[in-house]
């Protein structure tokens, strides 16, 4: 029988003896250019975004008076969420879904089947790996559990940005806030009938994010928008997939949170 | 405090050995230093946190074996062909059962292969292997177990290779 940790060891030796590697100011410099590069293709898709926004401001402005049912025409179209397939996609994967399925029991009555991840899809632009877990309600509730995380897409680190809480089911547009190391991020429940949400900042380009279909025990959708740093939300929005306004409300940084969701 | 204070002397002191960690992983040295040099180039960025952690070697190791993962996962087609048609992998002059096992090592899925290395070489204890990995202990229990089985059959061994854990 071969001793494995001997043949290991002795592997390991001969790498590290005729291994070649380009020394420490190297990674470093290789660290600093690939945060630029990701830093200009943040500037890029700002770019474009800024772009679109300016448009669409200007149309925002014109049409702020009308009721709520009127149409919004011609919004851009939506960003695709990269999202994952069957769970774990990755060893970050698994690590973060784990953490959520810690979390997810602490839903009122526990875990039960049918409760578990709704949704896992990744962001290359923030390098994160953004999940959204629950519990639906069972029959004749009128409460959802559920939890958002952000985790770093290499390692599966991260934290929770949301713990789980039970939200009426009869709310339909909440957000909440949170920021991380190079990223912000606004997410929340919608209803069912919403098809985007769009997130307003101050002085900076709108913000439009897909909803998030969940499945149809869990009688609400979901949304989660990734930011950058800094950016500040003043207003999120809720609209149908023929763009009628269906939610709105105004944040509060100040409390990370938005008080007077849901909208009027 | 510079943002890379202390990082040399860290590079230094630990790129030997996990260049030697995941040479068993890759199996092919080039790719070894490739993923253990990109995964130090990610920790210089963050430097400024990771310097605080009681093992930022372990951090280093993590993103290494990951970049390892995802490369394996996303070119091992590509990498099958090349190793068909083109050069043998790079690897380090050693003895022939040593030789062998790296060969024997290239056969078993990534994952069995990682839990080998980090329980074996590393010496972490399962538990530990399960939190590198983001899995868990039960689940490396199995890998260890089948990587092994596998081991001894390539080999030619009549048992499993190696002890249990």
């Amino acid at each position: 029988m071969i001793d494995l940790r001997e043949h290991l060891q002795e592997l390991a030796d001969a790498a590290a003896r005729h291994g070649d590697t380009p020394g420490p100011a190297a990674a470093i410099s290789r660290g600093r250019q690939r945060r630029r590069r990701i830093a200009g293709v943040v500037a890029a898709v700002l770019a474009v975004a800024l772009a679109v926004s300016s448009g669409v401001t200007g149309r925002l402005v014109g049409s702020s008076d009308l009721p709520a049912t009127a149409p919004v025409t011609t919004l851009p179209p939506l960003p695709e969420l990269d999202f994952l397939g069957e769970w774990p996609a990755s060893p970050a994967d698994e690590a973060a879904g784990l953490q959520m399925e810690r979390e997810e029991r602490r839903c009122p009555g526990g875990l039960t089947k049918g409760g578990n991840l709704i949704v896992h899809f990744r962001s290359a632009e923030y390098r994160r790996l953004v999940m959204i877990g629950g519990k639906p309600p069972a029959s004749g509730e009128t409460k959802v559990c559920w939890a958002v995380g952000v985790f770093d897409l290499e390692d599966g680190a991260g934290k929770l940005s949301r713990p789980v809480r039970p939200v009426s089911i009869a709310i339909p547009l909440t957000a909440d806030l949170d920021e991380g190391a190079g990223y912000g991020a606004v997410y929340g429940q919608v209803d069912k009938r919403a098809y985007r949400v769009r997130v307003r900042f101050r002085d900076q380009p709108i913000l439009d994010v897909p909803v998030i279909q969940a499945a149809n025990q869990y009688l609400v959708n979901f949304y989660v928008g990734l930011f950058p740093p800094g950016w500040e939300p003043i207003e999120v929005t809720a609209f149908d997939p023929e763009d009628r306004r269906l939610a709105g409300c105004a944040v509060d940084p100040s409390v990370g949170a938005l008080p007077r969701c849901p909208g009027k | 405090m510079a943002d890379s204070e202390g990082f040399e002397e860290f590079y230094t002191g630990t790129v030997g050995r996990l260049l030697g960690q995941l040479f068993p992983v890759t199996g092919d040295l080039h790719e070894a230093e490739e993923v253990v040099q990109e995964a130090f180039s990610r920790a210089s960025t963050r430097w400024r946190r990771l310097r605080d952690y009681d093992a930022p070697e372990a951090w280093v190791r993590r993103v290494a074996m990951n970049l390892a993962a995802d490369r394996h996962r996303r070119h091992h087609r590509q990498i099958a062909a090349l190793h068909r048609a083109g050069p043998p992998p790079s690897v380090p002059p050693v003895s022939v059962e040593a030789l062998a096992l790296v060969h024997a090592l290239g056969t078993l899925p990534i994952r069995q292969r990682q839990a080998i290395v980090l329980h074996y070489l590393v010496d972490l204890p399962v538990e530990e292997v399960a939190a590198t990995l983001g899995t868990r202990s039960g689940t490396v229990k199995s890998w260890l177990a089948r990587g092994r089985r596998t081991l001894a059959a390539r080999l030619g061994e009549p048992e499993e290779v190696g002890n249990a854990p």
